[in-house]
């Protein structure tokens, strides 16, 4: 296990007449190597747990274990763990800090003392990663750039750390739906080539269904489900309840339900769900490849 | 840990509805003034005892929890603390030379500063809580719009007193933002290595400096977004014959006579206070 959060209780704004309670006795397991999706609403607690994942935020009660130390212990090195766990939030002007591209990138590379031929190639590796090319970027300035740049830089930023981890709040956010393939696309690259263990945060299950290889329902601070996509799905009703953007082929399924209460609603692509539509309309096994033309 | 916000007061409005929250704002500015100039003229230690007393009565009848204001006074406190510091030995009279308790070079100690630098920075203290008090319990708006009622006159004298009160509202308005803003950065800074409230004093200093460019970049951007913002919505103060209309009109009820006769009567009794009192 990568992080192990155990009962966090946190308050925002503590002690004045602002306090809010957004994470009550969270406790969950991030495990090495996958993709680990957290959704829920909005005030939800998620980018309160992603603070907290690195010591950001100092919880009221309970435990944040990374590798099995707690991490919230004096003896604690947090600098050297939120050099191996990077974070991409939100919104990418949250982030960028430096004037121009190449030395925002370079940030994370220059704090730790590394010779100036490594840091270049670390940025150049990084922007590529990114599909920046280094070259034309390196000398940008950030105020130039438009949304979707910036929102490459600063995960350009953080590869440039060599993490093991990287938690991003809230990545789809007010992207259109090429930037989310593309950016889906990333994600699974990083994954598949710098075996990356990721942590991202969404309230549209939709985004992160297909890519995430566990899902964790956060809400009013607490885990309400978690599991596979497959096995949260198929609690479709509960997450529409809970104000969560469900795939569209689970929202066709869990439409059709009227018709057939029994069929399963944790589908997740167009052949699953006609796969799922055969079982109760014998007629249309056979017209199957019409449908899949569509 | 980075988490300013909790522990500035200073700028923030709570809204608890509380008698001190429903008073007129022009009662409250006029109420304001009269106790700034009255505590600004007491000296002695019955007069600032008798300040510290109407402080309290203020705090009750703001119903804020009291840890909270507190909170927010800490850093303002421990400034003064050092500024106490160097006017002590730094204070210097024609008198003092009776009371003398330490001495070397230019640096004395005496009763006589000691005396002096504690009334002054109660006097500052207590000027403080008045200030945050009047911010915590007004809304920006509010303020804005009591202060430009009570200085219309002043546009008989070509004073452009609208725009003058917006420049400063905008001001005190940016106050929370930069702190945000200063949150901001320096989670961003810490999620790449940085470390604050470490090591010594140089170091600290050092990290910190690492924010203040980028602070400056970002005030200037949000000052541009803001006038295009003003523009977009027909802002246009200082157009002969622009006017602009108020969704709430401000009220006088008799609650703000009384609380600003009590207020007067107040001061009144502390000027006095401090002209009989002999210590």
């Amino acid at each position: 296990m990568l992080f192990e959060v155990k009962d966090v209780f946190y308050t925002r704004m503590r002690g004045t007449p602002f306090a809010v309670e957004a994470l009550k006795g969270c406790s969950l397991t991030i495990p090495e190597g996958k993709i680990t999706a957290i959704v829920g609403p909005t005030q939800a607690g998620k980018s309160t747990l992603l603070l907290t994942l690195l010591g950001l935020l100092r919880p009221s009660r309970g435990s944040v274990l990374f590798r099995g130390q707690d991490i919230y212990q004096a003896a604690f090195d947090l600098e050297a763990l939120r050099l191996r766990v990077g974070i991409v939030f939100q919104s990418p002007e949250a982030q960028l800090f430096e004037e121009t591209v190449g030395k925002d990138v370079s940030f994370g590379p220059r704090r730790k003392r590394l010779s100036p031929a490594q840091s270049r190639r670390l940025v150049q590796e990084a922007l590529e990663a990114v599909g920046l090319p280094y070259e034309e970027f390196r000398t940008r300035y950030i105020a130039s750039l438009s949304g979707g740049q910036k929102r490459r830089v600063a995960i350009a930023g953080v590869l440039a750390l060599e993490p093991e981890a990287i938690l991003f709040d809230e990545p789809m956010a007010g992207l259109d739906p090429q930037g989310r393939q593309e950016l889906q696309a990333l994600l699974q690259r990083l994954k598949a080539q710098r075996q990356l263990t990721i942590v991202l945060t969404s309230s549209s299950l939709a985004d992160v269904a297909a890519l995430a290889d566990q899902v964790i329902v956060l809400h009013e601070g607490r885990v309400a489900l978690s599991g596979s996509s497959r096995e949260v799905l198929a609690h479709a009703e509960k997450l529409l309840a809970l104000d969560i953007t469900l795939p569209e082929m689970t929202q066709i399924a869990l439409g059709l339900r009227s018709l057939w209460p029994a069929l399963r609603c944790d589908v997740l692509t167009l052949a699953e769900l006609e796969e799922e539509l055969a079982r109760f309309l014998p007629h249309a096994a056979s017209q199957k490849p019409q449908l899949s033309s569509s | 840990m980075i988490e300013i916000s909790r522990h500035i007061s200073f700028g923030q409005y709570v809204d608890n509805g509380s008698w001190l929250t429903r008073l007129d704002p022009r009662a409250k500015i006029l109420c304001f003034a009269f106790t700034v100039a009255a505590f600004t003229y007491i000296s002695q230690f019955a007069a600032l005892a008798f300040c510290f007393v109407f402080c309290l009565f203020l705090q009750w009848l703001s119903r804020l929890p009291l840890r909270y204001v507190l909170q927010g006074m800490r850093m303002f406190i421990s400034f003064l603390l050092v500024l106490y510091a160097f006017q002590v030995l730094f204070y210097t009279s024609s008198t003092q030379a009776n009371s003398i308790i330490w001495h070397w070079g230019v640096l004395t100690i005496s009763w006589e500063g000691l005396i002096h630098s504690t009334q002054v920075d109660l006097r500052v203290i207590f000027l403080y809580y008045l200030t945050s008090l009047l911010m915590l319990t007004t809304s920006l708006v509010d303020l804005a719009d009591g202060a430009e009622a009570l200085l219309r006159p002043l546009r008989r004298l070509g004073l452009p007193v609208h725009e003058l009160v917006m420049v400063f509202v905008i001001a005190l308005k940016f106050v929370p933002l930069l702190i945000t803003e200063v949150e901001r950065l320096s989670i961003a800074q810490a999620t790449r290595g940085v470390r604050f409230g470490r090591g010594n004093p140089w170091q600290r200093i050092r990290a910190l400096s690492g924010i203040i460019v980028p602070l400056f970049m970002s005030g200037l951007q949000r000052v541009e977004m803001l006038s295009t913002a003003m523009e977009a919505r027909c802002y246009r103060a200082g157009y002969r014959g622009w006017r602009r209309s108020k969704l709430h009109a401000l009220q006088w009820t008799g609650s703000d006579s009384l609380a600003l006769a009590c207020c007067l009567l107040l001061c009144g009794l502390l000027v006095a206070l401090n002209l009989v009192s002999p210590f």
